[in-house]
């Protein structure tokens, strides 16, 4: 047997069936509204953040529409401005940073765990609700005046001259700054002092590693992006005088401000999806994960390092080449840990049992789609390229593959993966991997031609552009509809198994972790009793 | 495996919620979460520090110019309320884990009237200011010093009034614990929420310790 | 040495408690502490006077502080009786602070913006623009 039980609850509880899921037992808007379930709240999050991301999809489609060619299509240029610096708020603040941690992350990691919630439940339900309230803020700007710095706020625009609604854009930043490091806290904690019996550190998933190098780094980082925002508003609204040089500031000690979070952020996002994929190999390939330690590890390298190289946003700043230097030297550095998980999946693969299941075939985009934007990253490390190759179409090419090719990848294969265990049904594959096939050829499509422009000088946020970069233009348009084409199969793949698709049993796929022991959906205290757990999360075959 | 405390004979079961397993798991749980909102709360401030320490290096002569206008005799008075508050903000955790709750009570309130002190100082501090047209930012209008004066003063006000507020924040909270301490709920086995709010306390005195020298004593 | 006082610490504080819960620290502990930062809070003040050239002065009047700070963390916050790893929280918080202080002062000083008369003329210049705009359109 795979587990043993040690007591089991007395009266109501049954061994399965019985027992309602977390879905029924308790019923009506109120439970949901005030529910400490872990699994709820995860599941709010989820619909939250598909929600945002439909909106920031919107603004994207309306940005590539614009540029499909050089003229005034359907958009003055200060709305251009509005409508790619709303796709890029948007898509960090509300999409891509709460995205696997908020979502997969809670509703998992207590049931990886084999536990029956978070360590502080209430504070759980009180991250939501400080995210619901941060979006407000940003529901805010988009009706009043909407905001036009570029999601980075650089100053001095965003301090003296913008005049659009900077101050609500930032305080909303900063609201969802703090559901951010809420969650961080809740799960640092969990790791920390709630496993089951048996569970040693070596024997955790790593989707659960990876969270917790996550959870790191939003704790330590985002307080800086809270002041650092909130020095904005002074500055705008009292003329403090630091951050711009009309009042005796420096725009690049801004900048530092600014990026000292926000490139933290970057691993923020792009580490749960690395958690993500090495639960999708392992089990589509039924193999122990190759080098535990070692990935276990890089997630928490990754997290550190990533602390030191935030200076490489800011090679053409005015920011001294002594430490230019030493930020680019340490931008390569932090590309090793990530390729030791590269290599450890790729390995992973080897000589294993693959199916393709939909979930794989997202885990193989990722490898793909990843593998490229962290290679062009090593690109724009390199001081002398990046001279050229800064604000220009290369850069966007280079972070979308990152997180769209990769966290957003990583995220979708993910609710794929574990949707039978959330949700009790199965979905369609046919319908999943069209899905991930055409969002896979429309992202290609859309960014490689960016790379292709970019290189050639074509430079980003720009309204208009000259006529030698239109034919790449018009195929990244065109890439941008087959892309959305994709995700919206994708969408309907998911409504249609809500409303017909099979149930599903309990470990449709045949996992190890802790998870797949419970209901599918699970009841609501996860567990019958207090599981112990016996063996490593990929010990297939032993 | 009782649920009776072994010296007091509280009964555990009356504070375990229910996803912990014992009231040892819940309160280290409890403390560990606290002091990873404190590692948060340092780095808040640290961005003032290095707006600070930018701000200084620009700006030397402004420095010791401006912050002439800060009374440091009111700012050493209040770095003493506060350390003596953290004193007995320590004494009533003291309190609570040995069952003195007469203690924990009076040392709370002793606490309250301190931190109330603090900001009714800091209040003659900031309208004396005012009368004299220091005000944040571009607002000021008041003497005329060597360099920028919104500079110094803009961030003065930003660092005090951010600790200020914690200040307040952390008044609020300390007057709800010490009406809940005067009716008993806390003893040996539950008051990890009074370390909590004093590691908080302790927290907003740290900052001051710094913010003194830093703002009133640039020489 | 330390490891040593810390025991001795707990040792004494040994009587107080009883399994399971947290050391208690003796009361003189407390007293002590409290009297020790009210002596280095004179010691702040004092240093200040000593007029040492600016980044002496600024780097003494940290030190004096990060030792009271210590003092009020490892005895007013516990860290001496508690889990290791809370230390653990606070000294890595401390090093990425100081991580991010070090790289952008260290960058501010290579990159010799270091002109005040320069930039406030630049200051000066645009106040009085500022002002002579604002009075030419009054609102």
């Amino acid at each position: 047997m795979f587990l043993s039980q040690q007591r089991t609850n007395s009266a109501a509880a049954d061994a399965s069936g019985s027992e309602p899921s977390y879905l029924t037992a308790k019923r009506g808007l109120m439970s949901w509204l005030v529910t400490v379930d872990h699994k709820r709240i995860g599941l709010m999050y989820l619909v939250s953040v598909l929600f945002f991301f439909l909106v920031g999809g919107l603004f994207a489609l309306a940005v590539r529409m614009e540029l499909f060619s050089p003229a005034e299509n359907y958009f003055s240029a200060d709305t251009y401005n509005k409508l790619f610096t709303l796709h890029g708020a948007v898509m960090v603040f509300l999409v891509i940073i709460p995205s696997i941690p908020a979502s997969l992350g809670n509703f998992f990691l207590p049931l990886m765990l084999g536990v029956k919630d978070v360590a502080f439940p209430k504070l759980n339900l009180l991250s939501f609700y400080i995210y619901v309230f941060g979006a407000c803020f940003f529901l805010y700007t988009l009706v009043s005046g909407g905001l036009d710095t570029g999601w980075t706020f650089y100053t001095p625009y965003s301090s003296s001259s913008s005049e659009t609604s900077v101050i609500s854009s930032t305080f909303g930043a900063f609201v969802l700054g703090f559901s951010s490091i809420l969650t961080g806290v809740n799960f640092i904690v969990t790791m920390h002092k709630m496993r089951a019996p048996g569970m040693t550190w070596t024997r955790m998933p790593l989707f659960l590693w990876s969270l917790y190098a996550t959870s790191v780094i939003q704790v330590l980082a985002t307080p800086v992006l809270a002041i650092t925002l909130l020095l904005l508003i002074a500055e705008r609204t009292l003329g403090i005088g630091i951050f711009d040089p009309a009042m005796g500031g420096d725009p690049v000690l801004y900048q530092h401000f600014f990026w000292f979070y926000s490139h933290p952020a970057v691993y923020i996002m792009i580490l749960p999806g690395f958690g993500v994929i090495s639960e999708l190999i392992t089990i589509n390939s039924r193999k122990h994960i190759f080098g535990y330690k070692a990935v276990a590890i890089s997630s928490v390298s990754i997290a550190v390092i990533g602390f030191l190289v935030w200076g490489h946003h800011m090679f053409v700043s005015g920011q001294s080449e002594f430490i230019s230097v030493f930020f680019s030297f340490l931008t390569y550095a932090v590309g090793l840990p990530t390729a030791i998980k590269v290599f450890s999946w790729v390995a992973t693969m080897y000589k294993g049992s693959i199916t393709l299941t939909t979930p794989m075939w997202y885990a193989l985009s990722f490898l793909f789609l990843f593998s490229i934007g962290g290679l062009t990253g090593l690109f724009l490390g390199a001081l002398s390229v990046d001279v050229h190759l800064h604000d220009t179409y290369f850069v966007v090419a280079h972070f979308h593959y990152v997180m769209m090719g990769g966290t957003i990848i990583a995220f979708i294969g993910g609710i794929h993966h574990w949707w039978p265990k959330m949700t009790g049904k199965m979905y369609n594959s046919a319908m999943g991997n069209l899905g991930c096939f055409l969002t896979f050829v429309g992202f290609n499509v859309t960014f490689f031609s960016q790379f292709l422009m970019g290189s050639q000088g074509m430079p980003r946020r720009y309204y208009t552009y000259l006529e030698q970069y239109e034919t790449l233009h018009v195929i990244s348009t065109i890439g941008s509809q087959v892309l959305g084409l994709g995700l919206f199969v994708t969408l309907f793949c998911f409504i249609h198994s809500l409303m017909a698709g099979k149930k599903a049993g309990k470990n449709p796929w045949g996992g190890l972790s802790m998870e797949w022991e419970t209901e599918s959906p699970p009841i609501e205290h996860n567990f019958h009793g207090q599981p112990v757990c016996e063996r490593g999360p990929y010990d297939y075959g032993k | 495996m009782s649920s009776t405390s072994a010296n007091s004979g509280i009964d555990e079961k009356k504070y375990l919620a229910h996803h912990f397993q014992n009231m040892a798991q819940q309160n280290a749980s409890g403390k560990l979460g606290m002091w990873l909102f404190l590692g948060q709360e340092l780095l808040f401030f640290s961005g003032l520090f290095m707006a600070y320490f930018a701000a200084r290096y620009f700006y030397p002569e402004t420095f010791l110019d401006a912050h002439t206008y800060l009374d440091w005799k009111l700012g050493a008075l209040n770095t003493v309320v506060l350390l003596t508050s953290s004193l007995t903000m320590a004494l009533a955790v003291r309190g609570a884990q040995t069952n003195n709750n007469a203690s924990l009570v009076m040392n709370l309130w002793l606490t309250i009237i301190l931190a109330f002190v603090f900001l009714v100082v800091k209040y003659f501090e900031y309208t004396h200011k005012f009368d004299l047209g220091i005000l944040p930012g571009s607002f000021y209008a008041g003497p005329e010093i060597v360099g920028q004066p919104n500079v110094f003063f803009g961030l003065y006000f930003v660092l005090t009034g951010m600790h200020g507020l914690h200040v307040v924040i952390g008044i609020g909270v300390l007057i709800w614990v010490a009406l809940q301490a005067q009716k008993g709920v806390y003893n040996s086995v539950n008051h990890v929420f009074v370390e909590n709010v004093g590691l908080y306390w302790h927290l907003v005195d740290l900052i001051w310790i710094f913010l003194f020298p830093l703002l009133y004593l640039v020489k | 040495m330390f490891a040593k006082f810390r025991k001795e610490v707990l040792q004494r504080s040994a009587d107080d408690h009883s399994s399971g819960e947290p050391h208690v620290l003796p009361l003189k502990v407390y007293f002590i502490v409290f009297a020790s930062l009210m002596v280095l809070t004179v010691v702040t003040v004092g240093v200040s006077l000593l007029g040492l050239p600016p980044v002496p002065s600024i780097i003494a009047a940290i030190l004096v502080a990060a030792v009271k700070a210590t003092i009020v963390a490892v005895f007013f916050m516990h860290l001496i009786a508690e889990d290791k790893f809370y230390s653990v929280i606070l000294v890595s918080t401390v090093f990425f602070m100081l991580l991010f202080f070090g790289l952008t002062l260290l960058d501010m000083d290579s990159r010799g913006f270091k002109n005040p008369e320069e930039s406030l003329e630049y200051w000066q210049q645009f106040s009085h623009e500022k002002a002579l705009t604002e009075e030419a359109a009054p609102e």
